[in-house]
């Protein structure tokens, strides 16, 4: 069996994964679409806590700050600058703002790298080396400070889409577009919303998780594409979706390393997702063309 | 054997809790257009799917020419000559009319993967297809499409649905399936669209004809197949259809047809 | 003969004139030489491309790999056996276009982005893989050719080379234009988004997707086979899996109405990727701005901006035409 250690580390690594997975969501609720993106607002904001704390010598909660007000920011420019101009509701040709979308991931990929440097950097330490003992696994302060966060800012979440009025509207509006501009909803104020939203749990996916094992600017397209799996894996039927996919996705993953190697993680990953896809085509489906 | 060209033995079919169609059986005839009509959800679309192969029936059997009907839809038109139209129009909106409609004769050239591949190769030496995109002129001429170089997307319904026409008469089919063809169409529509219809049956495709508008489908049917819930409740001469029980039942209301 | 005789061949013709002015710039300066070798590697991975996913909206992206498969097969045929190119570059074809049809099997009932997930994953498992097998790829240091590869018995110079590279890119954009044009381009456009409508018709839309993603990983191998002929080596890096969305942005950069928009997004991304490079990566920052602003301000592509641009200039200079009678 799996030792509880590497247990204690799946869930690290499955909150990361539902962080980003949850930034994904809350557009495609909003919007319709994947903003493929989120992954450089991650990484923008990891290197940025990162290089604030390490190299300018910023207290940590600072560091982590400005990585998540960074990356709010960018996901409110990619709103204005790539999304506005390019979104036509109901058409069927969003192919070109989402390719735009993945344009704008390299581009935040480089420049993160320009501004922060292409190294690899140490994440900001906001709690000390403390540890618990659990059974046979030791967590550190660090994890469970992730893990902590990760299910604050779930619930936070669940408050904002179930209990609030624009929270309600997100879901009205992502379902049916075109309805909901015929019935008058603020569409483009709920999709400002969800892209700050996106950005803010990016954010702290990036800033917070990068002190796990460094940061560095290349990461951005794994970044999304695992945010991606995790989405489509745990389904966008309710908030915890993302998080229950990203646990899964973590698990695959870790498992096919402690069993077969390092190297087993992108064929385990491969498999995982040909597999998901061969038996569980539900909701992937060929959407039909209307007219 | 009869002149039975296509046959719906027992057809039953539902799609998770909801029974689309029950036991419902009709033929028709080489040359024959037969009126499909019910109301809402009766099940006329779900025919047609399970005809052209879109949707696999629960039980029961299609018959083309006494030989069951089975595969996926283009092993199903290549071999008994099947050919229809979509209540929702699938076209593609980026191409012109025109290459809308020429897919159809095309189609027969590009039946399977080897008939595929001879034309990629011929393909890049030198397009052709020059007398198809004559023919397809002509076919929307009669039926009433002008727009025929325009993109498909700036089309309006009607002329979408004529399109669908247009595309399924050039594939010369044995068998023709119209989902609702006439629904949207302006007055001199409806009129190329009644004369093309005609004139291939009479040239001897069987021609099914899905239409709300039951006193159109009347004037231009052999016979009539009425139904409701999913089950054929009525199949005759199209007078008798519209003066029978049933469909005063179906459609004024004397006792609603349950779903 | 009449105008619409002509018509045909002003592509052929036009396109030819181009490319005989492209061989004369490069001439046998090395610097030139280089770009020509990356235009025709990524014209090429994006003329690929084109086939399945600009003309039939398959995204599978997988590119890096059917490049690589090329190039390995060029190179590990050259050093460890004594066979000719003629039996290498087919290899690596055949090999490049089974890989994408069991991809293509093992995905055909994915599309737009879930598909490219996939294939994306599979870039990534090809990529280890190149790594880990180094009893079969040579591992992280890759293949190296001692001398040049040979045609005939004639060993090929780079001067050589670099002209069949063009040649060939031009080929297959003139291939592929026609391609667009014919029975089979018109059914596979058709089935981007009508793909119902085209299998009732009686087409085989497994068969025609599968045959539009084989033509395009057959290209995608030449594109490898040319990288290794002209640098002598090919490493798992030397085809890194970015390049499966280079493919993806150069169409949307020069234009998707027409193969030609590839080859000038080829251009575009080699001049802006090679050129600005020396500025620590900068070129793959302008390159992904560039992309962003074409999207968002010249939807068509440069190929579109430009027919934009002589349409109203020719509009203007009819209406002064009209104006003065
Ligand atoms: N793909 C599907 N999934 C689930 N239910 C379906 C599907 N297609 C049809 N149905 C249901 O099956 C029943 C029959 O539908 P069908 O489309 O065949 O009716 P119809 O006679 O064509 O109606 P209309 O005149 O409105 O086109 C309806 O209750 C419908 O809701
Ligand atoms: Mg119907």
């Amino acid at each position: 069996m799996i030792p509880l250690q590497v247990i204690v580390s799946i869930i690290e690594t499955g909150c990361f994964f539902g962080l980003l997975a949850a930034a994904m969501f809350v557009v495609r609720e909003s919007s319709g679409f994947f903003n493929f993106a989120v992954g450089g607002y991650a990484v923008f904001a990891g290197l940025a806590s990162a290089y604030f704390t390490s190299v300018r010598g910023l207290p940590a909660a600072a560091g982590i700050a400005i990585g998540v007000v960074g990356a709010v920011a960018l996901a409110l420019l990619t709103e204005v600058l790539v999304v506005r101009p390019m979104w036509k509701p109901g058409a069927n040709e969003e192919l070109p703002m989402v390719i735009a979308l993945v344009a704008t991931l390299f581009a935040l990929e480089q420049i993160s790298g320009v501004l922060f440097g292409r190294a690899a950097l140490p994440g900001p330490q906001l709690v000390g080396d403390g540890a618990v003992r659990l059974g046979s696994a030791t967590v550190t302060a660090q994890a469970a400070l992730e893990v902590g966060l990760t299910a604050l800012a779930f619930g936070l979440l669940l408050l904002f889409v179930y209990r609030t009025r624009m929270g309600r509207g997100l879901r009205a509006i992502g379902e049916n577009t075109p309805a909901a501009i015929v019935l008058g909803l603020p569409v483009r104020a709920v999709r400002i919303a969800s892209f700050t939203l996106a950005g803010a749990l990016a954010g702290l996916a990036g800033s917070v998780f990068a002190a796990r094992s460094g940061i560095i600017f290349d990461s951005a397209m794994d970044y999304t594409l695992f945010a991606f799996l995790a989405l489509v894996i745990g389904g966008t039927a309710s908030v915890w979706g993302p998080l229950a996919g990203g646990l899964i996705l973590a698990t695959i993953q870790s498992a096919a390393i402690f069993y077969f190697g390092a190297a087993a993680l992108h064929y385990a990953t491969l498999a995982a997702a040909v597999l998901f896809f061969a038996f569980r085509p539900q909701g992937i489906f060929m959407k039909r063309v209307r007219v | 054997m009869n002149a039975d060209i296509l046959s719906c033995q027992e057809l039953t079919k539902s799609y998770g809790g909801v029974k689309a169609v029950t036991g419902a059986s009709f033929t028709v005839g080489a040359g024959e257009i037969v009126g499909l009509v019910g109301p809402n959800g009766a099940g006329k679309s779900t025919m047609v799917d399970l005809i052209g192969g879109e949707q696999q029936p629960d039980s029961g059997q299609v018959l083309a020419g006494g030989v069951p009907l089975a595969g996926p839809p283009s092993r199903r038109a290549r071999r008994a000559g099947l050919a229809r139209t979509y209540q929702y129009p699938q076209v593609a909106g980026a191409l012109t009319a025109r290459d809308n409609i020429i897919v159809g004769g095309f189609a027969r050239g590009l039946s399977s993967g080897f008939a595929l591949l001879r034309a990629a190769a011929r393909g890049v030496v030198a397009p052709g297809g020059r007398a198809l995109r004559e023919e397809a002129g002509q076919v929307a001429a009669r039926l009433g499409l002008r727009r025929i170089d325009r993109l498909a997307a700036d089309l309006t319904l009607g002329e979408l649905r004529l399109l669908e026409v247009a595309r399924a008469l050039l594939q010369h089919p044995r068998i023709a399936l119209l989902d609702e063809p006439f629904a949207g169409l302006a007055s001199d529509g409806i009129a190329g669209l009644s004369a093309s219809i005609r004139t291939v049956a009479a040239g001897g495709t069987a021609v099914l004809l899905v239409d709300h508008n039951v006193d159109i489908v009347a004037s231009m049917a052999d016979r009539m197949v009425l139904m409701a819930g999913g089950t054929v409740v009525f199949d005759g001469a199209p007078r008798d259809c519209l003066a029978s029980a049933e469909m005063q039942a179906v459609y004024f209301g004397t006792g609603q047809v349950d779903r | 003969m009449s105008a619409t005789r002509l018509r045909p061949l002003a592509e052929p013709v036009i396109s030819g004139a181009l490319l005989i002015l492209a061989i004369t710039w490069v001439g046998t300066d090395g610097y030139r030489q280089d770009l020509a070798v990356l235009t025709v590697t990524y014209g090429l991975i994006g003329l690929g491309l084109y086939s399945h996913f600009i003309m039939g909206d398959s995204l599978s992206i997988a590119y890096n790999a059917y490049a690589a498969i090329g190039g390995y097969a060029l190179g590990l045929v050259a050093t460890r056996t004594g066979w000719p190119l003629l039996v290498s570059l087919p290899l690596g074809i055949v090999a490049a276009v089974l890989i994408s049809v069991l991809l293509g099997l093992a995905t055909r009932r994915l599309n737009g982005f879930y598909l490219a997930a996939v294939t994306l994953l599979f870039s990534e498992a090809f990529q280890a893989w190149l790594i880990d097998a180094d009893g079969v790829t040579g591992g992280a240091e890759g293949v190296i050719l001692t001398r040049s590869i040979s045609v005939f018995g004639a060993e090929l110079g780079r001067d050589q080379i670099v002209v069949i590279a063009l040649v060939l890119m031009w080929l297959i954009a003139l291939l592929l234009s026609r391609l667009r044009r014919s029975p089979f381009g018109v059914a596979l456009r058709a089935k981007a988004q009508a793909s119902v409508a085209v299998e009732a018709a009686g087409v085989p839309v497994t068969a025609l997707t599968l045959i539009s993603l084989s033509i395009g990983a057959a290209i995608g191998s030449l594109a490898g086979a040319v990288f290794t002929t002209a640098n002598l080596s090919i490493l798992p890096e030397s085809i890194p899996v970015s390049v499966a969305f280079l493919a993806v942005f150069i169409p949307f950069l020069g234009g998707r109405s027409s193969p030609w928009g590839v080859v000038i997004g080829a251009l575009l991304v080699t001049e802006l990727t090679f050129n600005l490079n020396f500025f620590q990566g900068s070129g793959t920052l302008l390159f992904a701005v560039a992309v962003v602003a074409v999207l968002i301000f010249a939807p068509e592509g440069l190929i579109g901006l430009a027919r934009d641009l002589t349409g109203r200039l020719v509009g203007a200079v009819n209406r002064g035409g009209r104006d003065e009678r």
